[in-house]
């Protein structure tokens, strides 16, 4: 192993080496001899660097297209301005739209509430007291009889005001009798 | 530790024209130099190189000088190398036994004279080096980079480099050995 730290060092170092890498090589033929023979590769590798021919109107095209690269980032982006001013408007309406209908729904919500009988409201906290306190059973049991009594109410209700608009007063014993 | 202030720097920081000029100019020559050894052809490093200084251009801004000018070019150029070869195409290619070549290959009025094709030898030999040392090897042969400036572009510690370009020249031994034999 100290032959190729030795040979690494010799190759890469920058001159000064360990007094006793410096000592193994001295004394280390076939170290030295591998030291030359890759500093040798080394320099016929420099003289085997491709020469290349200059292409003057590639090169200036290069220098053209590198030049206005480097200017095109700023133009793009004053030119983008409207485009960005016109997404954050965007943004800004479509939340704004979200929030009103949430607000609408939350309204809306409110109003059923109002409405329910005291006899439903209730239901609906003994419907929650026994999903809170007592069994599954008795929790689902009261909530769907309140659910079908609820369902009932406004059948019934319903199907009397739409058969009310289909007679008209007369055929429901109204106007005259 | 005292270190040679970038000459480039400043002026291509500022976008002057005629300091980016001089700049691809000056680089151009080295860095196709340097991607011919990379990849399969010349035409593919003319590619490259012109890539590279297009992405030079536009990652000029958010370049903050922890390295030479030359070393982020480099680096560009590289990162797209290593990018090109690992392409399935350039893959298949060099595994069909095209071995890739320089890009004056074939073109030297002197290519029948022995130097030349020892140089031919050599270049074919480099490439068959694994990329970090070729890399290595190339910068340092061709371009004359100093071991702490590849260290840069490559991105690795100096140490890194410096054992790349130790087993790279022992692997380049090996091979033209091998070649000189049969």
């Amino acid at each position: 192993m100290i032959h190729d730290q030795a040979v690494r060092l010799a190759l890469t170092g920058s001159g000064l080496m360990p007094a006793d890498v410096e000592q193994h090589i001295e004394h280390c033929g076939r170290c030295r001899q591998e030291i030359d023979a890759l500093r040798a590769l080394g320099l016929d590798l420099a003289r085997a660097r491709p020469v290349l021919s200059r292409d003057a109107e590639w090169e200036e095209k290069l220098i053209a297209r590198t030049v206005s690269a480097v200017r095109k980032p700023e133009a793009r982006s004053s030119r983008s301005l409207p485009w960005r001013a016109a997404a954050a408007v965007f943004i800004l309406s479509a939340g704004l739209t979200g929030a009103l209908s949430v607000l609408r729904l939350e309204s809306t919500g409110r109003s059923i509430q109002a409405n329910l009988s005291t006899k439903e409201q209730q239901s609906v906290s003994r419907g929650l007291d026994a999903l809170a306190f007592g069994t599954t059973e008795d929790s689902t049991a009261t909530l769907l009889s309140l659910t079908e009594s609820s369902v009932g109410d406004q059948v019934e209700k319903q199907s009397a005001d739409a058969l009310g608009d289909y007679l008209g007063p007369a055929d429901t014993g109204g106007w005259n009798g | 530790m005292a270190e040679a202030k970038d000459p480039w720097l400043d002026d291509i920081k500022a976008k002057r024209q005629d300091a980016l000029e001089a700049f691809v100019r000056a680089h151009t020559a080295p860095l196709v130099r340097y991607l011919a050894g990379m990849v399969r052809n010349g035409a593919d490093a003319e590619e490259l190189a012109q890539e590279t200084f297009l992405r030079f251009a536009t990652s000029l801004g958010s370049f903050r000088g922890e390295c030479s000018t030359r070393s982020f070019l480099f680096r560009i150029g590289h990162n797209l190398a290593l990018n090109h070869l690992a392409s399935a195409t350039v893959r298949r290619e060099i595994l069909a036994g095209e071995l890739p070549e320089g890009p004056n290959q074939g073109r030297s009025p002197h290519s029948d004279t022995l130097e030349e094709e020892r140089n031919i030898r050599l270049r074919r030999a480099l490439k068959t080096l694994p990329p970090q040392q070729r890399s290595v090897v190339i910068l340092r042969t061709w371009l004359d980079l100093s071991f702490r400036e590849i260290a840069e572009v490559l991105s690795l510690a100096e140490g890194t480099v410096k054992a790349h370009y130790f087993f790279g020249l022992k692997n380049l031994r090996k091979t033209l050995e091998v070649s000189y034999d049969t």
